[in-house]
């Protein structure tokens, strides 16, 4: 149950950042001025939010395998 | 810089054919460090809570709760990094536009929420800058406000942009140039030009529909 409750909450969190990240990158590329400087944050955005993700991935699993 | 850009690149969503870039005003960098300074410090007091609070709180150190705890610290990281960028993103979105032919405030209020005013350049008739305040004034940014003259009377707002002053002149002189260009164009018409000058234009119009079609 708590395993699932973890997974669950994970995948919640994942699909909300990745709606809130499309919204952004689809701004910056709609709408922005210098192209180039909206390039360059997103490619840093998505490097630093893959990071974070798999850090989080990797506490998960440490708490999925203490459940388990 | 990135809250002052020139060039001849610059290209921004509804930019008219023949239209030029002048300048990109945005409001002062101090408007996105601030919050930046604000994600730091929690930054810093989550990876600190991280460290201290295991070390204090005895029943902590039990591995499930451990890692419970690098699991919410690492959300909040996560959140900070997020909140971050969602700053950049409605930064680099505001954005305030002097070109060959118009002047254009564009002002992203929220995501899909986006407001835009233009006034024609030539129509810019008194400039008035306000730099009010103790950090506006280390700083060096403030507001202007752009009245335009003729039919289509308003007032556009340049909210914190650098160096105000350099910019009220800026805007001027393109302003100047704009009105001297028409004069001259006004000076020297020709109707022969103009009709070969709209027959092009058919022409261009007729390819951009056979490429749609």
């Amino acid at each position: 149950m708590s395993a699932q409750l973890f997974s669950i909450t994970y995948l919640i969190i994942l699909l909300a950042y990745l709606i809130g990240s499309l919204v952004m990158i689809y701004h910056i590329f709609a709408f922005g001025i210098n192209s180039k400087i909206g390039v360059v944050s997103t490619i840093a955005y998505l490097i630093g939010s893959v990071f974070i993700l798999t850090i989080l991935f990797l506490n998960l699993q440490s708490i999925l395998s203490l459940v388990n | 810089m990135i809250d002052q850009i020139t060039g001849k690149n610059i290209h921004f969503p509804g930019q008219h054919k023949g239209e030029v870039v002048k300048i990109v005003f945005r409001r002062s960098i101090f408007f996105l460090i601030a919050p930046y300074v604000l994600n730091l410090i929690l930054l810093i007091i989550s990876l600190f809570l991280s460290y201290f609070l295991p070390n204090t709180i005895v029943f902590l150190r039990e591995p499930f709760l451990g890692s419970v705890l690098d699991f919410i610290v690492t959300l909040i990281i996560l959140f900070i990094f997020y909140t971050a960028f969602l700053t950049w993103t409605h930064y680099y979105l505001d954005a305030y536009i002097v070109t060959n032919q118009r002047v254009l405030t564009i002002d992203q209020i929220d995501f899909f929420h986006r407001k835009v005013s233009e006034a024609d350049i030539g129509n810019v008739q008194d400039i008035e800058v306000v730099a009010k305040g103790f950090f506006a004034n280390i700083f060096h940014f403030g507001d202007v406000r752009i009245q335009t003259a003729g039919a289509d009377q308003r007032t556009l707002f340049f909210d914190d942009i650098p160096y105000p002053y350099k910019a009220k002149d800026i805007i001027l002189k393109f302003a100047e140039e704009n009105r001297k260009v028409e004069l001259h164009n006004a000076y020297t018409y020709d109707p022969n030009q103009k009709k070969s000058n709209s027959e092009s234009a058919d022409k261009a119009n007729k390819s951009e529909t056979e490429i749609q079609m």
